[in-house]
């Protein structure tokens, strides 16, 4: 927890020299907190409700200036997006700039794209940004871990692009490009500096995968240039996972190409105790910021008060600091780090019997 | 048979106790000239790998097994493995590796990878357990990772299509698939083994992955009696660091096999301890199971403190594929006292030794 105080004393001083810098990713003019600030939701499916329902109460208790705009998935195809997401939907966060969103749960069928990659395309989001830290008071294997993985999320193994040679012969394109490599680096360097993070690490398999991973390697150095003052590594991906089992605290941020990013991500995901605990960001060109909850909609548990909403809470933290609402977001990782640290108020799955209401009202007492 | 007199004869004997079943009662009853001496390749390679291989003919000479190695000096950054060293291990059939590094991004193929093709090599069997004495974080762990070792996403097909636009072919072939399914499934029969479970991302390598899974649910309807699931790759890394005593074989394609390996090997105790092979239908190469970073790793090569256990638990490995099961077992028993004991270990379990003194006691306790 110490090392989190640091960090935020190292980042509201590079805050100020940031917002000089890039005006790209805080292209609004943050007057006064007097202004409410429009930010899109979507509750999901499953759980999603109940979860939104807390991150609201929260946000209200916290005094949080911003002004929901909820949407929901269709029943039917809209024929604009081919998906259940409607044209509205992607146009508010479009404008808004951003957004938070519940889990969802796509319908099986045919003639509609998934959600996810609806509105992985619509928006352009190219980096997803997930920070693992241990939660103290929930303890698992692993106790030092705090590292953020930042993936790219548009290209690279799961572009989509199969085909069968002949029969029995299948080829699946992984495809790297230098401007979305520059563009993940750029975000992961920027993050860093934001943040007060010390090293990135590039994961790759540059010594097998020698021209695709070659150049995304050399767009991570390309960028390390520019930030002289964060320290730069190249990790081979075997040599990345057997770390990260055996001493997670040796790494600080990663970044890396899709597929690696998705089994990375999820390991670390596992070593602080599961998705239903994982904050994650998914940045869009034009600074669109989407805060999601990664795990599941739990069908099983949905309108019974029982679900755990600290994934979303702690997404929509990412969301605030991305909004430069440092103070509020600080006070609301607090509370519910705190909250879930002290024992008394936990949720079935963190090992508890309170209910998702008793939960966040435990939360809002601590703020 | 003697699993069916053992529980008789506790019984009848009730102070009998569990050493009894590791020592054998039913002895091997060699054919006449199996004793003579086998002769296996010996490649030392780079790095550490001189250090470890000469930890291995140190003891096969103090145990007097009847193997004598014929060496070969070849090095990570050569073009092509000399036609000699093919010739050789084809006569021997089987060869034991030190570790040869590939240079990052040099343009240069790895040569590990080209000695696979060219034997064919298809299967890469790892094998991760907790060692009694070395303390890790899970217990339980006894995971054996079979990876296909010749296709996939190291066919080394890339090529640039415009300039910052770079595409690699990931290939999988059913006869591939099909072939590693079936020693997959062979190896969990031969070894009493109950549960082969298959990695994949068929979520979204829909063909590629696919067609992966394909031929292992037909290999698999074919062995009734051994379960068979099938888990996708970033849930099966979140499992392995959260529950890992729920595995038992697992069977992936290339890059899966390379990263899963390497997650298992360091839950287990680190890649210094793992022993494994690659093995094809005619020829079989041993070396260290999971050698992330290992080989290249300069202070270990100058300080001479690298781990020569997983090298020895190899060719005990090698020992028993060559059908000399006593020489096999005492060399195991050996190395297991000397971690149980815990006194010579060298830096990356924790300790201070050389290889040598490791070596050395491992001689020493040699029945």
């Amino acid at each position: 927890m110490a090392s989190q105080i640091v960090r935020r004393l190292a980042r509201s001083r590079a805050c100020g020299i940031f917002s000089s810098r890039s005006p790209s990713f805080a292209d609004r003019s943050f007057s006064s907190d007097s202004n409410l600030i429009r930010a899109t939701l979507f509750p999901g499916d499953g759980i999603g409700p109940e979860i939104a329902e807390s991150v609201k109460q929260v946000f209200k208790v916290a005094d949080v200036p911003i002004e929901w705009e909820e949407h929901f998935v269709g029943k039917e195809i809209d024929p604009r997006t081919q998906s259940f997401l409607t044209w509205e939907s992607l146009e508010s966060v479009r404008q808004n700039k951003v957004g938070l969103k519940g889990p969802m749960a796509t319908p099986i069928g045919k003639g509609h794209r998934s959600l996810n990659l609806t509105l992985r395309k619509e928006l352009n989001l190219y980096a997803n940004v997930r920070p693992c830290y241990s939660l103290p008071g929930y303890k698992t294997k692993y106790d030092n871990v705090d590292l953020i993985t930042i993936r790219e999320n548009t290209e690279g193994e799961y572009s989509g692009l199969e085909h069968q040679v002949v029969r029995g012969v299948v080829e699946s394109l992984k495809i790297i490009t230098r401007q979305a490599s520059l563009r993940v680096a750029e975000y992961a360097f920027h993050y860093a500096q934001t943040h007060g993070r010390e090293k990135v690490s590039a994961i790759h398999k540059a010594n097998i995968m020698q021209k695709t991973d070659g150049l995304f390697l050399k767009c991570c150095r390309e960028v390390a240039e520019k930030y002289p003052d964060i320290k730069y590594e190249e990790v081979v991906i075997d040599n990345c996972c057997m770390m990260l089992v055996v001493n997670p605290s040796a790494f600080d941020v990663l970044v890396m190409p899709n597929l690696y990013g998705d089994i990375i991500s999820d390991l670390c995901a596992g070593l602080i105790g599961g998705l239903g605990l994982t904050p994650s960001c998914n940045i869009g060109e034009g600074g669109i910021a989407l805060a999601e909850a990664v795990h599941g909609s739990a069908p099983d548990i949905a309108g019974k008060n029982l679900a755990n909403p600290t994934a979303l809470l702690l997404s929509s933290v990412m969301m605030l600091h991305h909004l430069e609402l440092h103070e509020k977001a600080d006070k609301i990782q607090d509370a519910v780090v705190n909250t879930i640290a002290e024992g008394k108020y936990r949720t079935g799955d963190l090992g508890g019997k309170a209910t998702t209401t008793e939960f966040t009202n435990a939360i809002c007492d601590h703020l | 048979m003697s699993r069916r007199t053992l529980p008789f004869l506790k019984k009848l004997v009730p102070g009998v106790r569990s050493t009894m079943i590791t020592s054998r009662s039913v002895t091997y009853m060699p054919r006449p000239g199996d004793g003579a001496p086998r002769a296996v390749t010996l490649i030392p390679g780079d790095g550490v790998g001189p250090l470890v291989t000469g930890a291995v003919e140190q003891v096969m000479e103090a145990m007097h097994a009847p193997v004598y190695f014929e060496k070969y000096d070849i090095h990570g950054d050569m073009k092509s493995v000399p036609p000699e060293v093919i010739e050789s291990i084809k006569k021997n059939k089987v060869c034991l590796k030190g570790g040869l590094r590939t240079p990052v991004g040099g343009g240069v193929s790895s040569l590990n990878v080209l000695l696979r093709k060219e034997l064919d090599l298809y299967a890469s069997l790892v094998h991760c357990f907790n060692l009694k004495g070395l303390p890790t974080r899970h217990d339980k762990v006894d995971i054996v990772v079979i990876r296909e070792n010749t296709e996939g996403e190291y066919s080394g097909l890339e090529h640039e299509v415009v300039p910052g636009v770079v595409e690699s072919l990931k290939v999988i072939t059913k006869f591939c698939s099909e072939r590693i399914a079936k020693y997959a499934f062979e190896y969990a029969y031969l070894n009493n083994r109950k549960k082969v479970t298959a990695v994949h991302k068929a979520n979204i390598m829909k063909l590629a992955d696919g067609l992966f899974l394909e031929s292992c649910r037909e290999i698999a309807s074919k062995y009734p009696s051994i379960q068979y699931n099938e888990m996708i790759v970033d849930n099966c890394s979140m499992q392995l660091v959260s529950k890992p005593e729920q595995f038992d074989v697992m069977v992936t394609p290339n890059l899966y096999g390379n990263l899963v390996a390497n997650t298992a090997a360091g839950i287990a105790g680190g890649t210094g301890v793992m022993p494994g092979g690659n093995v094809g239908a005619d020829h079989a190469i041993f070396e260290q199971g999971a050698s992330a970073g290992n080989v290249g790793n300069q202070k270990l090569v100058e300080q001479k403190t690298a781990n020569p256990v997983a090298l020895l638990l190899s060719s005990a490995m090698m020992l028993r594929h060559l059908q000399f099961p006593s020489f096999a077992d005492r060399l195991e028993t050996a190395v297991k006292r000397v971690i149980a004991e815990g006194k010579y270990r060298t830096e990356d379990l924790g300790g201070g030794s050389t290889s040598q003194e490791v070596t050395d006691a491992v001689i020493a306790n040699l029945d």
